[in-house]
């Protein structure tokens, strides 16, 4: 069995009379791109901020490559590269020269710190800024030198909260293709997000939290099969009268929910294809004219929604 | 209802016409005239009414003080507050208090001294608790970045500044008046009369309203709270010591003085509110250009020229190159800190205000042979400038938002405390370098001209007492910073235990020796703890028997100043050590709470 490279077992924070995070239990292994995805206030940022060694739990132990992040602090650092979901810059310092810091920090020599900057500048596209005060950064780039500052050490995990939040779409298309480049690289990354289809374009696994429980989690492709099953289909007609078409999709033992929006029939159904070319069947032969029919594409969106609302576990 | 100007009132040039007012009012042609007058003065005495009662209406419904009120009386540190000032006073008039004979005989006298000793105490108290509270009022809104929101809603500018002004003024004003049911007990010893008890209240209302809109014009100034508090404290600080002085002496609480004094801090409150209400409280843009800052600080003078000495000391240049292998990070990020480096206003003032007080009137006191006076308005700007730098250098990690970045290095706690000390104590004591250096050359003239008995060793010693006692405080401040929240709380509470280590003990000898109730072997007791009692003891000068008493000293002059030079290094090493040691846990009980 592999083993995995983030492992939390049990995670409870309890703050006072408020529960966090309730036994969240998470396996992560070399190489994934773990989204976690979840409301305000769901206990991603608790989670996160345990892994990054800056919180104690109240119950629970967690291991990154192999070390117990409130016992091996040190070893667990060295491994780990942290990006906060709000961060701030030391003012008065160069771009370099914040770099340098960090690098410094991790007790790397000077020799191999003046590759590593050159490096992660070209990486992150800030070459031309080395020498500009942090402060005169854009929100996108110091985005972009927070990354740089979390790969300083080469750590083989990454913890990055939030990394695109408040970014235009330029910068946040430019932070996922730099996701992109470090999946390429073997990193092992933990995300969250709001931006959920940035999130299916860049994870290969994602868990669903919401009050401080892991709702779901696992491998993102089997999660949408999952949340196929619970298909959704988007029937157009003319002429016909809504309790006459309410008749005919109610008689049909597969919808489980109708609504019509804006002249489009929304229809939850639960049955296959075969059953899904039944039901137009069955409409066609009451006399409705079909003008469109087709099953709508189930996105993470959708599948955050059904799974939040207890539709899908 | 408009009412028409007083001079073109008819009844007004009928009384004028008449003979006399009486006769005017008494005669009956002249009734419909006296009855117009009194309907005059009616109206008027309404309007004024409706008036007042707009006014306190739009107080008590200001929004502003609502949000203070309850910012400040919902936290534990308002209990916190309360339980020392009420139990310091009431240990303060316990221990004044007569006894035995003293009640029968030459009661009159004591029971003034001992009005004196409480009023000073709640002077001394107002004084240090008010610029807390308002230096932050308008800072602490844009450090929150709540100010643009504050100012750009229905509320006038002036309504802002007021509301802020009472609702950090009502919870000194709670303050006295808790401290009235104690303070009335000196009435029973009678020879006070209720009047100067009035009096009193009157000034300590008085010394609030000062001090909090002291601390309110600076919030206005300032963008950031630690330049407003330390700025505060810096005016505040030296004016309190002249308030307190004369109170001492007891010419201060009399209720003539209080009116005339009322007069006057009532019309430079609204003088300040009406200025700053047109100028300040006015969104700015959040950070001016380069450009912007760089042409402001030129016109005011107020800049850090990186390549000149002594601005090369503080602002050392920019790094050109990577850090050496085995170099402190944090020690070169503090040093090149953007509190240093930008040539704050802060700092500039600091040192201009520092030259001009030591180079003029102390030098001068050092010349006719009080050089006591010289070394102990070193020690006081010590206190004055080691808490501005050092209490933001942890708490500022937190409001900065790099606590997180920082905290998951490498970093050891050996290296974080160690950075920041020796930044904090290489400021200061090229701050106070500064300070002496130009008048160490007349200083060393007037030692071998004009001082008699008082050695080059002492001379010295006096000196390194001053620069341990420096250090001992930047020790101080970074301790407050560690174990504290925010830099406005670390910065307050090392003024406050700075304070009372340097003048804390004096005070206790002259109130001890003011009643003979209290044994004379108490007054000693705190002496050792003061820099200011070794400088006296072992500098001459012109000192007063009761604030400054070389015969306290257990042990006196150059023995007692070595001492003290060890207590302070000890003392230093314990707080480092404590912090390296302690710095994780602070941490852990952050992690246990989530950042602030």
């Amino acid at each position: 069995m592999i083993e995995p490279v983030i492992e939390i077992i049990g995670f409870t924070k309890i703050y006072e009379s408020l529960t966090a995070v309730d036994r969240l239990n998470l396996n992560i292994e070399e190489g994934d791109v773990f989204g976690l995805i979840g409301p305000n206030g769901a206990g991603k940022t608790t989670t996160f901020r345990f892994l990054a060694t800056l919180l104690l739990p109240t119950r629970g132990i967690a291991r990154i490559a192999g070390y117990d992040v409130v016992r091996q602090v040190r070893d667990v650092r060295r491994s780990m590269g942290y990006m906060p979901d709000s961060f701030g810059v030391y003012y008065g310092m160069r771009v370099w020269e914040f770099l340098d810091f960090f690098a410094a920090s991790y007790g790397i020599s000077r020799y191999r710190r003046r590759r590593i900057i050159d490096d992660l500048l070209e990486l992150l596209d800030l070459g031309h800024r080395r020498n500009d005060a942090v402060q005169a950064l854009s929100r996108g780039m110091t985005q972009r030198l927070c990354l740089a500052k979390t790969l300083v050490h080469d750590p083989p995990v990454l913890i990055l909260d939030e990394p695109a939040s408040g970014l235009d779409p330029r910068a946040r298309i430019e932070i996922k293709e730099l996701i992109r480049e470090l999946r390429s690289m073997g990193k092992t990354i933990l995300i969250s997000s709001h931006i959920l289809h940035e999130l299916a374009d860049i994870c290969t696994h994602v868990g669903f939290i919401e009050g401080g429980k892991l709702l779901a989690a696992g491998d993102l492709q089997r999660i949408l099969e999952e949340i196929r099953s619970h298909q959704i289909l988007e029937i157009r007609v003319i002429g016909a009268e809504r309790r006459e078409m309410e008749r005919a999709l109610g008689d049909n033992a597969d919808v489980t929910d109708i609504r019509c929006d804006n002249g489009v029939w929304v229809v939850d159904f639960t049955g296959d294809d075969e059953a899904q070319a039944q039901l137009l069947a069955s409409l066609l032969e009451r006399g409705i004219t079909v003008q469109e029919f087709h099953q709508r594409r189930v996105n993470l969106e959708e599948a955050f929604i059904k799974i939040t609302r207890g539709e899908v576990t | 209802m408009r009412l028409r100007p007083l001079r073109q009132s008819p009844t007004l040039a009928a009384l004028r016409r008449a003979p006399g007012f009486l006769v005017a009012l008494l005669h009956p042609r002249n009734i419909p005239t006296a009855v117009g007058a009194i309907r005059m003065t009616l109206r008027v005495l309404r309007e004024s009414a409706r008036r007042v009662w707009a006014m306190g209406r739009a107080v008590a419904e200001n929004p502003i003080v609502t949000k203070e009120l309850g910012e400040i009386f919902q936290t534990r540190r308002a209990v916190i507050l309360f339980a020392l000032f009420l139990g310091l006073l009431g240990l303060t008039i316990y221990a004044a208090w007569p006894r035995g004979d003293l009640l029968l005989s030459n009661i009159d006298v004591v029971a003034r001294r001992l009005v004196t000793v409480v009023g000073t105490t709640l002077l001394a108290l107002i004084c240090l608790l008010a610029p807390a509270f308002s230096a932050v009022a308008i800072t602490g809104e844009k450090e929150r970045r709540c100010f643009e929101s504050l100012v750009t809603s229905g509320l006038s500018s002036k309504g802002i500044l007021l509301g802020k002004l009472i609702a950090s003024l009502v919870f000194l004003v709670m303050l006295i008046i808790t401290a009235t049911p104690m303070l009335s007990l000196c009435l029973l010893l009678g020879g006070v009369s209720p009047g100067e008890l009035l009096g009193m209240f009157l000034l300590l209302l008085e010394a609030a309203l000062g001090f909090t809109v002291l601390g309110l014009t600076a919030s206005c100034i300032f963008e950031r709270n630690n330049a407003a508090i330390g700025a505060s404290y810096i005016i505040a600080l030296p004016l309190m010591a002249v308030l307190l002085t004369m109170a001492w002496q007891g010419g201060l609480f009399s209720p003539g003085i209080s009116m005339e004094l009322l007069l006057v801090s009532v019309v430079i409150t609204f003088f300040i509110l009406s200025i700053f209400s047109r100028t300040t409280v006015r969104p700015r843009e959040s950070r001016p250009s380069e450009e912007e800052t760089a042409w402001s600080q030129r016109q005011t003078g107020l800049v850090l020229d990186r390549d000149l000495i002594p601005d090369r000391w503080i602002a050392p240049p920019r790094r050109k190159d990577l850090l050496p292998d085995g170099a402190n990070p944090v020690l070169s990020k503090e040093i090149h800190s953007e509190l240093i480096g930008q040539g704050t206003l802060m700092l500039r003032l600091i040192i201009q205000i520092g030259l001009a007080l030591a180079v003029v009137p102390f030098t001068l006191l050092y010349f006719i042979g009080a050089p006591a006076w010289f070394f102990s308005y070193i020690a006081i700007f010590a206190l004055l400038i080691a808490p501005t730098f050092t209490c933001g250098m942890f708490t500022g990690e937190h409001e900065n938002r790099t606590f997180s970045l920082m905290a998951t290095t490498l970093l050891r706690p050996r290296q974080i405390v160690m950075g920041k000390f020796l930044t904090g104590a290489r400021l200061v004591l090229l701050l106070l370098g500064i300070l002496i250096a130009p008048t160490l050359p007349a200083l060393a003239y007037a030692h071998l001209s004009f001082i008699r008995g008082f050695t080059l060793g002492e001379f010295i010693l006096c000196l390194v007492i001053c620069l341990l006692w420096a250090l001992a405080l930047v020790a101080l401040g970074l301790m407050w910073s560690l174990i504290s929240r925010r830099t406005t709380t670390a910065l307050v509470a090392t003024y406050l235990t700075g304070g009372a280590i340097l003048a804390g003990p004096l005070l206790i000898h002259a109130v001890v020796m003011s009643f003979p109730a209290l044994p004379d072997a108490w007054a000693g007791v705190a002496l050792p703890l003061s820099p200011l009692s070794h400088l006296f003891a072992i500098a001459p000068g012109e000192m007063s028997e009761v604030l400054f008493p070389a015969e306290g000293m257990t042990v006196s002059g150059g023995g007692g100043g070595l001492l003290f030079l060890s207590g302070a290094l000890i003392a230093t090493a314990l707080a480092l050590g404590a912090m390296t040691l302690g710095h994780d846990w602070v941490w852990r009980r952050w992690r246990g709470l989530g950042e602030a």
